[in-house]
């Protein structure tokens, strides 16, 4: 009988088994780790966007008081900002946004002995497609 | 025959071992910066909980002190490669984590002041 000869024999089979284990073992640790890159990178994006968010509203809203201390009329101080008043309600609207993220902030104009002081009434902090991060109205800044 | 026989044999192993030697060496390779990758993530992970930690104090009008150096694995140690610092801005301070010259994190915190 004649003997036939392989260039693939069992070893070399087992071994390319081997091979294909420990490389995709090795390919799925890389692909998970990058995917944790990724996670962590969107991540760090929202806390320093709502970071930002949550310092521009405070200083936009010093500045809101700032001109109402300084004796504005109410009428030229909405029209100055270009706020969104609602008149019966005395309340304004505001809406900042980054490019991710975006925080909406109800405020209420009170009167009293020492002039016109604001008050937020609401802060929403929520993303591109309308999601809210927010919980019971304020935002949960720092993720 | 038999030396036919023998040449294939040394071919076969020949080849085995040089894709075992390939596979090995890109598997360590994969493996290596996936762990690499995952401990700088690790560290950063830590670097912006203490950031998150020191946001909250200043925002709830503590006096802290912004002058923190971290090591490779993001604890904080006297001299080491990252370093938090604090930038004072219009109306409070810019937290800036830094490696040499790069910023890898930054937010303003609202501490009070005045525009």
């Amino acid at each position: 009988m004649k003997k036939r000869f392989f260039l693939f024999g069992v070893p070399t089979l087992f071994t390319v088994f081997v091979i294909l284990m420990v490389l995709s073992f090795a390919s799925l640790a890389y692909l998970n780790v990058s995917q944790e890159t990724k996670a962590m990178a969107r991540g760090n994006v929202v806390l320093t966007e709502s970071y930002t968010l949550l310092y521009e509203g405070q200083m936009k809203l010093e500045e809101l008081q700032k001109d109402l201390d300084a004796g504005m009329r109410i009428a030229d101080w909405v029209k100055l900002h270009n706020l969104d008043y609602n008149r019966l309600e005395q309340r304004v609207k505001l809406e900042m946004n980054t490019i991710s993220l975006g925080l909406k902030m109800t405020i209420e104009i009170k009167q009293g002995p020492e002039g016109m002081k604001l008050k937020v009434l609401e802060h929403r902090l929520v993303n591109g497609i309308d999601q809210d991060y927010s919980q019971n109205g304020n935002p949960v800044f720092g993720g | 025959m038999k030396k036919q026989s023998q040449r294939l044999l040394i071919m076969e192993i020949a080849l085995s071992l040089g894709l075992l030697i390939i596979a090995l060496s890109l598997s360590f390779g994969f493996f290596y910066s996936a762990l690499k990758q995952h401990r700088e993530n690790i560290a950063m992970h830590k670097m912006t909980e203490t950031m998150l930690m020191l946001s909250e104090d200043l925002r709830n009008g503590q006096n802290v002190t912004i002058d923190t150096s971290f090591d490779v694995l993001g604890e904080i140690v006297d001299q080491g490669m990252y370093h938090l610092t604090s930038i004072p801005i219009e109306g409070g301070l810019e937290l800036r984590l830094m490696h040499e010259e790069t910023v890898l994190l930054a937010w303003p915190i609202w501490t009070g002041g005045q525009p």
